[in-house]
């Protein structure tokens, strides 16, 4: 699947062009347009976003990242770890044995977890009380507690986690997936970011094409009006609006007869009426008002904390973009006062208690609802922050970056509800058993989307390039 | 199938019973199972073995050889094929072969692996192994230096007006192909306008050019675009794509890299002023070490040192938990923007292994990374440095002649009061007692003037009564008083013994070794014996070389601003107080790191990279100072990791010993950068490494103290006496030039203290007194000269030359034997960089611009003709290799080569300008010709001009110029951005520039690495992480959405409306429609257009009353414009 960057990659013929548009307003102008010259289709410029064919069977057809940004602590959440209990408040370095260097190099005592832990469901998969209504739906979840990053802070585990690499420029994975299959909806972006308000340490860069074409970087979406940029018809009315775009069509038709029928005006006039498209669609996308009440509670719109609302309305529209079938949607978190992210290099119980109270009730919403209209079975939705935390303190109540052992959840589409896999030591330190990396990680979400991940290059400065670079192997254990 | 058996029976070999056996037994099952992966053919070899001859067999692979004749049980092949091995069975995949092909195999080995002699054939071009002459013969053309070619001949003989015609047509004939016809004129107006100065022309620009029916039209309007300043800017906008050009760091915090922008301007001017290539190339490797760096024409400072800030555009990581793996990532994206860049190479492909295919190997990429680690970073005083070492120059020689003098007047000054000292320090003795005062602290300086009055008294009587100057004896007073608390002071055993009546003076704390270095320290550095080229300053504040023991340095007295001298008691690097007030020109940025505060650019002096061993690091330091200990050559250091990397120190005239514990970084290549701390009075005599801390060396006092110890004392009188020997000795030694013995900290103190000789503060008795006064009076013309502040840019700086080791996979954690500095070997050989101790980059600067370099000049000629036709004569500009594209023309590009180099002398200008004004450039880019569209269809051969989309900054950039609101303002810093509500992450400054950015081009809008303009990412302005010579040129909603509703686009068709209506108040509906296609589309409208436009400006209207439009009508009508495609397409 390598390929010249830019346009031949997807051989789409004018006919298609003209039928992927055939039902959008300006249908009868372009069929006029496309019509005259449908003889030169030998060369036609494609539309990279229509949808092309995995490379096999595809488990999954959209994938919701639930991106907890700061890294959650895995042995306060989903890796249960007694001997924490038992060594409460002695020196790691006598109880656990030689510590890795961490970010801020301020070890404290072994710390137990505050929160309890259980078995849940029929599954019996341990969960703690930080997420009780997660619990609730532990049956759901495939856990993977034995995931490793190669970088101890955010900035460079960031990229790595979005793009396979350390470094800023590197395709982010929704780019990649929305280039290896475009988009099944042309009247919405096929790589959403729904922007929580904390846009992570790297920036823009975790959601960016890098060297792929634009078309594949994230249209950021916020949960406000207007939700994207440039959204909304700024012209005063709709008959303006409709005088000026008309004007515009008509002078590009004398343009394409001045210089000829080049497909790259073609298709620049085709994505003039992609635009307006969206700026309908988009709108309505965000427009929650035909939602039940009952399913606007089930995400916890009533609430009487903000941020559990916020992730709601998040959550929510997830569900709305998945249901037109955008291809990766990615959540990030909101700015929670005092405690953005789940960063706790201090204060851990109350960092924590807070940021799972804003998603603990949505993402369990999220998964009822998206099960009750059977879009679980082709939605995978990915629960990971870059890395995870030390069991030991930092200071006298954080923890630290820890890149050595960490949990990450995915449930749905193609993978093995209610289990686990892969393990860390006894301390919840380093994953010991089944050990995973992130390039495993991102090899086993393209396969899930029916993606090789050996073969979805980017010819880039001399080389095919990959998002998983050299590495990578398929999680088989998880796929159902 | 079977090259061997095909070469075999052509030699009509007999076949004896064993070769029988082979042949009919074993050649076809190696053949068919072996072949595909292990022979001459496989595409590529696996596991580095080849099964189609005997020698490669025994020889085998990674896993050790295959066959061992005779010995079939221990050979890897029969134990692959029957599946012995779990790990090893062949063939992969498939069922294993029948049992009686492996007792063929295994009697075939038994019996000596039989092979009849043939020829065997070369290994496959995939095999991963390196052989450089294979590599290159691969794709020979690129590493052939570009020669003049022939100018083909041609039918349609007169088609072609330049060389490039003749080339170009001749393939199109040979394809059986015409050459369109010419455009339009206007149309070839706009699209050299585009081309050369990335702006439309004005209508009045289009009428005259229309008007201009000369021969030279359009020779005339290519020289004029090529003169104007706009040119440079945007040509600049391609280089900085180059380079990965941004003004942050990225990563986290987005943290500045101060006055890049300093880069940027330098660029433009480079364009402008046509600054040849292969010198502009020199520039970025070695500007900082040219001898005669290019001066800007019109301010005289220096522009090659400029150059070399683009290695440091790139991504930089605060705080990085692995400095070395940080380093080789900075690294490895400097080796790759530079080979990219200037050669159209991918040298970093080979940071892990040999490249996969072109003909450069991981030595080579070894052989790179030397020249990055011994270059350091600084923010470089580009404007006043060259002109600072040159008044540094001239103060060195003024106190080289000033000194003699001054020192022959020493004695003459100290002598008559010598001989008294005894009597005034008995007198001291006694008045300093009077009253119930007690000494002052430590560090408190008595002064005379300022004696309780009981004790000036005192003064005046005892001097009264014998026979002493009352105002001397005022002064030796109060130094007794000053020295009584403070053990370093030379006059402190005296001064002790006045106040406690204990003449026995106690010698303990006294150190053995003058040092104090602790047994198994070492000595990394010791400035007083460095060799003068691994002395690395950034400016001249520590003067050219360490100052000697003995050295008298003119400087004012302590404490006043009277003339004085120091003598220097310790080899040491020492700064030149001359300097103490450089200071940066205003808004200049500064390091957003731990130290940005302090005062470090140009004066600062910096150590040779050494090997941390232990990490407790020692610094023998006096005065005050400030120290960034540079581990692995990482220098943004914000938040708490790296803290250790950080240090001050505050003494006062003493030396001590600094400890800087850097043990988390053993192993790890550091540099110490010193830079003067407020008081500007900063010595460090050594650098050492010591699990045991020294002990500081003895003070004055202490020194005092010895020599005391060795004398009969038993009263003041006696030391006072004792006191007069030790200043005798110590003030005659200073007019001899014998170093031995002398005491050169009393004298130094002696020489700071003018006033016991003359009793009054800060004055020597005459002449020296004259001498220092002259010798100032001299000395101001060259103050005088120095021009203060100075705005700085990023720069590199030379290192101590440093040869990096081959690191295996890549990695820092197995590293070879260390790979020599040079440049690559398939163009320079294998020579190393010869006879520097430093860098070597000048070295490396001749290599790259060496006219045969087969590269350099060739990647920017199909650069040039990328940006002018839109696709280059090699498509993949960045990289010529294998995995690059072939060249449509590669005699044509040769031959362009070869006049730029022999012709154009490298000059941009013309070569742009010998394009431009080919017929090739001038033909219409509208495909009418059905069968070249379908045979050409991509078209290579340019049967027509290509159509081109403009980049999101010239789409901007034309708005304004439409629109009237463009400002053409050159230079300076950046406008900062204007970010929409959606733009918002950590790192985002809170400062707002307008939504317009000020009208200026977008070159000048804020190039900031992690907020990346929304239009220019939705219009492909590439990330800058790497060299990018040729954009993505995608079809995004996002772009028409910015068309159609981004405030900008609206503010701007508002702009224009108003402009249109006040420059043409009275003119026609009709008029100024084709006013506005003539700004917008460089051509006027067709009667439709104007028709169309028309019915929109009624429609707008909404009524008769305003037949003409109003501002509002009319801007909705210029709105619209912008969103025609016309307006964002070049023809």
């Amino acid at each position: 699947m390598s390929a010249e960057p830019i346009h031949c990659r997807y051989c789409m013929t004018r006919r298609e062009m003209l039928k992927s548009f055939a039902c959008g307003f300006a249908s009868v102008a372009f069929s006029g347009l496309f019509g005259q010259n449908l003889l030169q289709a030998g060369n036609a410029r494609p539309n990279p976003l229509i949808p092309r064919p995995p490379h096999f069977k595809a488990r999954a057809r959209s994938i919701i990242f639930l991106y907890m940004d700061g890294g959650v602590s895995q042995v306060d959440s989903f890796d249960y770890k007694p001997l924490l209990e038992k060594h409460h408040g002695e020196d790691p370095r006598k109880a656990i044995g030689k510590l890795e260097k961490t970010q801020f190099a301020n070890i404290g005592k072994v710390m137990k977890s505050p929160w309890k832990f259980s078995r849940r469901g029929e599954s019996g998969l341990w969960v703690s009380d930080l997420f009780p209504q997660m619990a609730s739906v532990a049956d759901q979840l495939c856990v993977i507690k034995s995931m490793t990053s190669k970088f101890p802070e955010h900035t460079s585990a960031n990229y790595f986690l979005h793009t396979g690499t350390g470094l800023q420029g590197r395709p982010s994975i929704g780019s990649w997936a929305t280039y290896g299959l475009g988009s099944e909806n042309q009247d919405v972006p096929g790589f959403v970011l729904l922007n929580g308000g904390l846009i992570p340490s790297g920036g823009m860069d975790n959601f960016n094409n890098g060297f792929l074409p634009a078309t594949y970087q994230a249209s950021v979406f916020e949960s406000k009006d207007p939700p994207l940029a440039n959204i909304r018809a700024t012209e005063k009315s709709p008959r303006l609006q409709g005088v000026k775009t008309s004007l515009i069509r008509e002078l590009d038709e004398q343009t394409l007869q001045q210089a000829g029928h080049l497909d790259a005006l073609e298709s620049a006039i085709a994505n003039h009426e992609l635009a307006a498209r969206m700026q309908l669609a988009v709108p309505e996308l965000l427009n929650l008002e035909g939602e039940s009440a009952a399913t606007k509670k089930l995400y916890g719109f009533d609430s009487d904390y903000e941020f559990t609302r916020g992730y709601a309305r998040q959550c929510l529209i997830a569900r709305r973009l998945v249901e037109r079938g955008v291809r990766f949607v990615e959540l990030t978190c909101q700015k929670i006062g005092g405690y953005d992210r789940w960063d706790a290099h201090s204060d851990l119980t109350k960092n924590h208690a807070q940021n799972a109270r804003a998603v603990d009730q949505p993402i369990r919403g999220l998964l009822i609802d998206l099960k009750q209209r059977g879009l679980l079975d082709d939605t995978l939705v990915v629960f990971s922050g870059e890395f995870g935390r030390t069991p030991f303190a930092q200071g006298s109540d954080g923890r630290d970056h820890n890149e050595y052992g960490f949990s990450t959840w995915m449930a749905g589409a193609g993978v093995k509800a209610g289990t686990s896999i892969g393990e860390t030591d006894d301390w919840g330190y380093k994953a010991v058993v089944d050990k995973f990396e992130m390039h495993d990680l991102h090899a086993t979400l393209l396969y899930l989307l029916g993606l090789d991940h050996t073969k979805l290059t980017y010819r880039f400065s001399g080389r095919d390039i990959r998002l998983t670079d050299v590495y990578g192997n398929v999680i088989q254990q998880i796929v159902s | 199938m079977a090259i061997a058996a095909t070469l075999w029976s052509a030699r009509g070999l007999a076949l004896t019973p064993d070769v029988e056996f082979f042949e009919k037994k074993i050649r076809p099952v190696l053949v068919e199972h072996c072949y595909e992966c292990h022979s001459a053919t496989s595409k590529k070899l696996k596991g580095g073995l080849r099964a189609d001859n005997r020698e490669s067999l025994i020889k085998g692979g990674e896993a050790g050889p295959a066959i061992i004749p005779g010995k079939p049980e221990a050979s890897l092949l029969v134990k692959a094929i029957a599946h012995r091995d779990p790990d090893l069975t062949m063939p992969p995949k498939k069922p294993k072969l029948p049992d009686s092909v492996i007792a063929d195999f295994e009697h075939w080995i038994r019996d000596g692996a039989v092979w009849p002699a043939e020829e065997t054939v070369a290994a496959p071009v995939n095999s991963d192994s390196f052989d450089l002459e294979t590599r290159k013969k691969r794709l020979s053309w690129i590493w052939e230096t570009p020669r003049h070619q022939k100018i083909p001949a041609v039918k349609e003989n007169s088609w072609p007006v330049t060389a490039v015609d003749h080339f170009i047509l001749a393939r199109l004939e040979k394809e059986g192909l015409h050459p369109s016809a010419p455009s339009e004129p206007e149309i070839w107006l706009r699209r050299v306008y585009f081309a050369l100065i990335g702006l439309p022309p004005s209508p009045e620009q289009i009428t005259a050019f229309l008007n201009d029916h000369s021969t030279t039209a359009r020779e005339w309007v290519v020289d004029q675009l090529l003169a104007s300043p706009q040119y440079g800017e945007r040509w600049a906008r391609h280089w900085l794509d180059l380079v990965r050009y941004a003004e942050s760091r990225g990563h986290e915090s987005d943290f500045i890299i101060p006055n890049a922008y300093e880069y940027r301007d330098y660029v433009i001017r480079a364009l402008n002023s046509d600054v040849p290539y292969d010198e502009f190339v020199r520039e970025h490797i070695a500007g900082d070490l040219l001898s005669k760096p290019r001066r800007n024409v019109e301010k005289g400072f220096n522009e090659s040192i400029l150059g070399t800030g683009w290695a440091f555009l790139g991504e930089e990581i605060h705080a990085p938990v692995d400095t070395r793996q940080d380093e080789n990532d900075r690294i490895d994206n400097r080796i790759d923007v530079m080979s990219k860049a200037f050669l159209g190479l991918t040298v970093a492909c080979a940071r892990c292994h040999d490249h996969k295919f072109d003909a450069i190997s991981q030595k080579d990429y070894y052989a790179l990374a030397g020249f990055f680690i011994s270059s350091g970073q600084r923010l470089a005083r580009f404007e006043t440095m060259d002109n600072e070492r040159h008044v540094a120059r001239q103060l060195a020689d003024l106190k080289e002649r000033w000194s003699t003098n001054l020192a022959a007047k020493i004695p003459m000054a100290q002598g008559p009061l010598l001989s008294k000292v005894k009597e005034y320090l008995s007198a001291a003795a006694e008045a300093a007692i009077v009253g119930t005062n007690a000494p002052p602290k430590a560090g408190v300086r008595v002064r005379a003037s300022a004696l309780p009055a009981a004790i000036t008294e005192a003064v005046g009587q005892l001097a009264a009564e014998r026979s002493l100057q009352t105002n001397i004896l005022a002064q030796w007073t109060a130094a007794v008083l000053t020295a009584a608390n403070d053990k370093a002071d030379v006059l402190h055993p005296f001064a002790k013994a006045v106040f406690t009546n204990e003449t026995k003076v106690v010698t303990t704390n006294i150190v053995s070794s003058e040092i104090g270095l602790a047994d198994g320290a070492r000595i990394v550095l010791d400035f007083g014996s460095l060799p003068s080229n691994q002395w690395f300053e950034d400016g001249v504040a520590f003067g050219p070389e360490a100052a000697h023991p003995g050295e008298l340095q003119p400087m004012p007295a302590v404490g006043t601003n009277a003339p004085g001298f120091r003598i220097v008691t310790r080899a040491a690097a020492q700064t030149d107080p001359n300097w103490r007030d450089l200071d940066l020109s205003s808004g200049v940025e500064r390091e957003p790191a731990m130290f940005g505060s302090w005062k470090r650019d140009g004066v600062m002096l910096r150590s040779p990279k050494f090997e941390l061993t232990n990490g407790k690091i020692y610094y023998l330091v006096r005065g005050s100072g400030r120290i960034f200990a540079s581990v692995d050559s990482q220098r943004l250091v914000t938040g708490p990791v790296h803290t250790a990397q950080v240090r001050e120190w505050a003494f006062k005239d003493t030396w001590h010993w600094v400890a800087h514990d850097l043990s988390d970084y053993v192993g790890h290549r550091v540099e110490i950068e010193f830079s003067p701390g407020n008081e500007f009075d900063t010595a460090i005599a050594l650098i050492a490494e010591s699990e045991k801390p020294p002990t500081d060396p003895s003070s004055p006092g202490e020194r005092v103290s010895r020599t005391l110890d060795e004398r009969q004392i038993n009263n003041v009188s006696d030391l006072a006496a004792a006191y007069q020997d030790i200043f005798t000795a110590a003030s005659s030694s200073s007019c001899s030039a014998a170093l031995a013995g002398r005491s050169l900290e009393i004298e130094n103190w002696l020489a700071q203290r003018p006033e016991l000789f003359s009793g009054k503060e800060g004055e020597w008795p005459e002449p020296l007194q004259q001498a220092l006064r002259d010798y100032l009076k001299e000395r101001e013309p060259l103050i005088n000269r120095i021009q203060w502040k100075s705005r700085t840019a990023p720069a590199m700086m030379e290192g101590n030359g440093v040869d990096e080791y081959l690191l295996l996979r890549g990695k820092h954690q197995t590293p070879k034997g260390q790979v020599p500095r040079r440049f690559l070997e398939v163009i320079s050989g294998t020579q190393p960089i010869a006879g520097t101790n430093g860098s070597g980059r000048l070295q490396l600067a001749k290599a790259i611009s060496d006219p045969k370099n087969p590269l350099l000049a060739r990647v920017m000629v199909n650069r040039a003709w990328h940006h002018l036709f839109g696709r280059g004569i090699v498509g993949s500009v960045d990289n010529f290799g294998w995995l690059g594209q072939r060249p449509t023309h590669p005699e044509l590009l040769d031959d362009l080569t070869a006049t730029f180099i022999e012709e154009d002398h490298w000059s941009m200008k013309r070569l742009l300008r010998r394009l431009v004004l080919s017929r090739t450039y001038a033909m219409s880019s509208k495909p009418v010709d059905a069968d070249a569209e379908q045979r050409d269809p991509e078209n290579l051969l340019l049967h027509r001009m290509n159509l081109q989309r403009l980049e999101g900054e010239a789409i901007r950039d034309a708005m304004l110029t439409v629109s009237g609101r463009l400002d053409l303002r050159m230079y300076g810093q950046s406008v900062p951005l204007h970010p929409s509500q959606f733009v918002e992450a950590r790192g985002l400054r809170s400062e707002r520039g307008p939504l317009d950015g000020d009208g200026r081009r977008s070159i000048y809008i804020a190039a900031r690495r992690n907020f990346l303009p929304m239009m220019m990412t939705a219009f492909d302005t590439p990330t800058p992480f790497t060299t990018v010579g040729r954009r993505n040129v995608s079809n995004v909603p996002g772009q028409m959405l910015f068309l159609m509703n981004d405030p900008f686009v609206h503010q701007q068709a508002e702009v224009w409306a108003r402009r249109l209506l006040s420059e043409m108040p009275d003119a026609s509906i009709e008029e100024r429609i084709r006013q506005l296609f003539l700004a917008a589309f460089s051509r006027p409208p067709s009667e439709i257009e104007i028709g169309k436009c028309r019915a929109t400006l009624r429609e707008v209207n909404g009524s008769s009353e305003h037949e003409s439009g109003t501002v509002e009508a009319w801007t909705e009508v210029c709105h619209a414009l912008f969103g025609v495609k016309e307006f964002m397409y070049v023809r």
